[in-house]
């Protein structure tokens, strides 16, 4: 189990940010469109959402949740 | 024996010590390397020590541009720059300048660099001022011009406030006032302030920047062009010198300039470029390699990866709750552990479970400041780096407490808060044998008995009970700070009540450059006219500065004696707190006794030659005559020619006790007469006071010498003030009058007259102490090599007399 806060998991790459996720995260929701991939992990106390374009199969984002609400997005839609 | 040799001496001591503890000189052994993984005394172990922060060293491309270099070229074109390059040399020049945007100078090193550079562009009108952690090869090719007269200061690290007022001064009287510094420090890993000096830069026309960038080289900026370069442009009073050793992969230096001129000139002039060889075709093949790697946008790609690690670095360090003593400016971290004992202990754990980290201990940084140093590279994965430092957070608690360290202590010696979190962290407990130990303080000799004192230190200087009765009423209650001392009495015993260590310190103010050579004390005398306390500063130390002998009394014989030296470290350490002192010193060592030099360094102190001592251990005749044919025949000889044949000149008389103020007062300035050529061992002048007090003790007695018909009864020539205990006779100080010293030789016929004097008492040794080797071997005097161990909170003081020793060296 790793501590980090949001402002310190900020400051690393979007390929350092999956790094650590593949290492220390926890998936808990998963979810595929037609043109992308939606990831929410669980890391230290709070959810990151990480997001893969289908049409150029590559991540382009995987950036903290701002609030316990747009975890209940994620998942009610 | 002079500064600068001891300062090798010690060196020589720390390093050694590492190599038999086998942490330091050590070789990979001969297999192809596998990334982050080097084979170190037949173990395969994670290298966390490397320089090259990107990991470009295994780069196909470079190690393609080098194989191709030397299929082209040879494995080297040796030829001076000054005659002939090979072209690819060229072609680097010019990539180096798209990644500097600015004019720039190849060297096969960066230390040539600076020796190529410095003597060019820094005029003899100009002065510099030296970080005190700028890099060692800086710091040498400084030593050119300072041969030159140039002026040279330290300034304390990254204090850019006492930088100002420096500039301020200066350009009062000098041209250019540059400053030299990091970009990144090499040891504690942290950097420049760089925005402060640019504004600097700004403001005083007068004011220029000279930065060693190695450690930030390729691993910040666009293009990798360093730390310093990557929030600003290079500034037209600017010089910097970087590595291609390090994150570059490949090797040389660069010198990039503000000024093209500059390139112009130091590229026709500098030394190095005139006269040495050249960078190795094989070098400037990968180099270019690498170049063209940094002038893509790959570098951006490596440079994140490696900030990543960084981070993840951070991240752990915090985790783990080590203490990271610095903020990072690169990819060097820095965990602090105090006393060398801890970081040895340390690093052998690591290299025993498989990581090898660096041990950053004296001279690179200051004695109690030793610590673990490591580096980060591209290459390192997350994982790798946490076990790295959760490994190292299990071994330092253990570590801990085998050496018998708190934590506390550590952050203590680094001057920085114990984090809130660890305030309650566990003291460690006592070493078992320690318990086996009573340590008892005392503040007064007259708290001790008198017999159980005398019988350790009885007949070894003027530091038996009575002689140290009347320093503690002569050094207190005085006008002046340097003559007031503190006393602290220490006694360690076992159960059986047996004394296993004892020693007395006294805590005073002392020159910086008490040990220094003569010709620097005169240049540090000279300030002290305007500034009296210039290079002075608070000491805690065995013994005192008028007393000379063993003051450490330890029972060898005891299986308990480094446990009892321990815990005299531990006790004199809390002192150094309480008074605020500087330093701690042990004193007058006779010989090196190995096992006590090692505990030494362990526990942060380092040795310092002092002044040889000089005693006369027996005295097996009986008259004059048998004296003098006790001696060599050289010496008989000087007898016969030196002191024999004036001898009917003088008049010879003992003074015990009833002494007139008009007297002493003669006397005293006998001493100050002294006391002003005796630079050697640069102390305080002893207080007045001290004279009159012992001239009334029945313990001294005052020998004089009257040079016939040529003074009055009560005005000596010389006047020697002499010590009694036990069974030592003890010339202390001596007073002259130098009008007739050569004509009469009124020194040697002193001698000559304590050696009488001692057997008419029946004394069987005299306790000569140091300085006039010659005269006093002549005498029949044998020479005993002598030592001290220093431990001092913070080296600058000493830096600053280091550099005015190397002036004296290179202008000599």
């Amino acid at each position: 189990m790793i501590r980090i806060t949001r402002v310190e998991y900020c400051r690393f790459s979007l390929k350092g940010k999956l790094r650590l996720l593949d290492i220390f995260g926890k998936i808990v929701f998963e979810k595929i469109t037609k043109t992308e991939e939606v990831i929410i992990f669980e890391i230290s106390d709070f959810y990151v959402a990480v997001t893969k374009d289908l049409t150029i199969n590559s991540v382009v984002d995987a950036n903290p949740l701002s609030s316990i609400e747009a975890l209940q997005f994620y998942l009610s839609h | 024996m002079s500064k600068s040799n001891s300062f090798y001496d010690t060196v020589d001591q720390i390093v050694t010590y590492g190599i038999e503890k086998n942490i330091l000189h050590l070789f990979t052994e001969d297999l192809p390397f596998e990334g982050t993984k080097i084979k170190i005394n037949g173990k395969r172990v994670l290298n966390f020590a490397s320089c090259s922060y990107l990991g470009l060293e295994f780069d196909e491309r470079l190690k393609a541009g080098a194989i191709k270099a030397i299929e082209k070229y040879g494995t080297q074109f040796s030829e001076s720059r000054a005659y002939v390059s090979v072209g690819s040399y060229k072609e680097l020049e010019i990539l180096l300048e798209k990644i500097f945007e600015a004019s720039c100078v190849i060297t096969p090193t960066t230390t040539l660099g600076h020796i190529a550079n410095i003597p060019v562009l820094v005029g003899d009108d100009d002065a510099v001022i030296m970080d005190q952690q700028v890099h060692n090869s800086v710091q040498t090719a400084v030593q050119i011009v300072k041969a030159r007269g140039v002026h040279i200061e330290l300034v304390r690290h990254n204090r850019m406030d006492l930088l100002e007022e420096r500039i301020q001064e200066l350009k009062q009287k000098h041209k250019k006032i540059w400053y030299m510094a990091d970009g990144i420090y090499s040891m504690f890993g942290d950097s420049s302030p760089a925005d402060k000096i640019y504004e600097l830069l700004d403001r005083y026309p007068e004011f220029y920047y000279y930065v060693d960038d190695a450690h930030g080289m390729s691993i910040h900026g666009k293009n990798g062009r360093g730390f310093v370069l990557s929030t600003h442009k290079i500034h037209k009073k600017m010089m910097l010198v970087t590595s291609l050793n390090k994150a570059f992969a490949s090797g040389g230096g660069v010198m990039v300039y503000g000024d093209k001129e500059w390139a112009r000139k130091v590229g026709t002039v500098g030394g190095p470029l005139l006269s040495s060889g050249p960078m190795q075709p094989s070098a400037i093949g990968a180099a270019i390699a690498a170049a063209k790697i940094h002038l893509s946008d790959e570098i951006i790609e490596m440079q994140e990866r490696l900030k990543d690690n960084i981070e993840f670095t951070l991240l752990m360090l915090k985790k783990y709750k080590l203490p990271l003593i610095s903020k990072a400016g690169g990819a060097i971290f820095f965990v602090g552990v105090s006393l060398p004992k801890l970081g040895n202990n340390i690093v052998s754990r690591m290299l025993d479970e498989g990581y090898y980290v660096n041990l950053g201990v004296f001279p690179t940084v200051p004695m109690k400041q030793t610590g673990i140093r490591f580096t980060i590279t591209r290459l390192h994965t997350f994982k790798e780096i946490e076990r790295m430092i959760s490994k190292l957070s299990e071994v330092f608690p253990i570590a801990m407490e085998e050496e018998n360290m708190r934590l506390t202590d550590i952050y203590k010696a680094f001057k920085i808060p114990l984090p809130e979190e660890l305030v309650l962290n566990k003291p460690v407990s006592l070493d078992n044998k320690q318990s086996l130990l009573r340590l008892e303080h005392f503040t007064s000799i007259k708290e001790i008995q008198k017999e159980s004192w005398d019988k350790l230190f009885k007949g070894n200087g003027i530091f038996d009970w009575d002689g140290l009765s009347i320093l503690e009423n002569g050094f207190s209650k005085n006008r002046l700070p340097e003559d007031n001392w503190i006393f602290d009495y220490y006694i360690v015993s076992d159960s059986n009540q047996t004394v296993i260590a004892a020693t007395f310190f006294t805590t005073a103010l002392w020159k910086d450059d008490m040990l220094s050579p003569a010709t620097i004390s005169e240049q540090v005398e000279a300030k002290r006219k305007t500034d009296p306390y210039y290079l002075t500063g608070k000491v805690i130390s065995s013994g005192s500065l008028i007393t000379e002998g063993e003051h450490l009394y330890l029972q060898y014989q005891s299986s308990l004696w480094k446990e009892a030296l321990q815990l005299l470290f531990q006790n004199v350490y809390s002192l150094q707190e309480q008074y605020k002192a500087d330093s701690i010193v042990f004193r007058d060592f006779h010989g090196i006794n190995k096992e006590v030099d090692n505990l030494m360094a362990d526990n942060g102190f380092f040795r310092l030659a002092m002044p040889d001592s000089h005693l006369i251990e027996t005295m097996p005749w009986n008259t004059p005559e048998e004296f003098y044919h006790s001696l060599s025949v050289k010496s008989r000889e000087h007898l016969r020619q030196k002191v024999l044949r004036n001898e009917g000149e003088f008049e010879i008389s003992v003074i015990e006790g009833n002494v007139s103020q008009k007297a002493v007062d003669y006397w005293y300035r006998l001493y100050l007469n002294v006391k002003e050529k005796s630079l050697e061992l640069n102390t305080f002048a002893l207080p007045r006071k001290f004279f009159k007090a012992i001239s009334e003790d029945h313990n001294w007695e005052v020998i004089q010498l009257h040079l016939k018909g040529r003074y009055t009864r009560e005005m000596p020539c010389c006047v020697v003030f002499c010590y009694k205990s036990g069974d030592a006779y003890i010339p202390v100080v001596i007073g002259i009058d130098y009008i007739f010293n050569r004509k009469y030789g009124i020194y040697r016929q002193a001698l000559y007259q304590i050696v009488l004097r001692a057997k008419q008492l029946g004394k069987n040794k005299i306790l000569f102490g140091f300085s006039a080797s010659i005269e006093k071997k002549k005498v029949g005097a044998k020479v005993v090599s002598t030592f001290a161990y220093l431990h001092a909170r913070d080296t600058f003081q000493l830096e600053v007399l280091s550099s005015i020793s190397k002036l004296h060296v290179a202008s000599n």
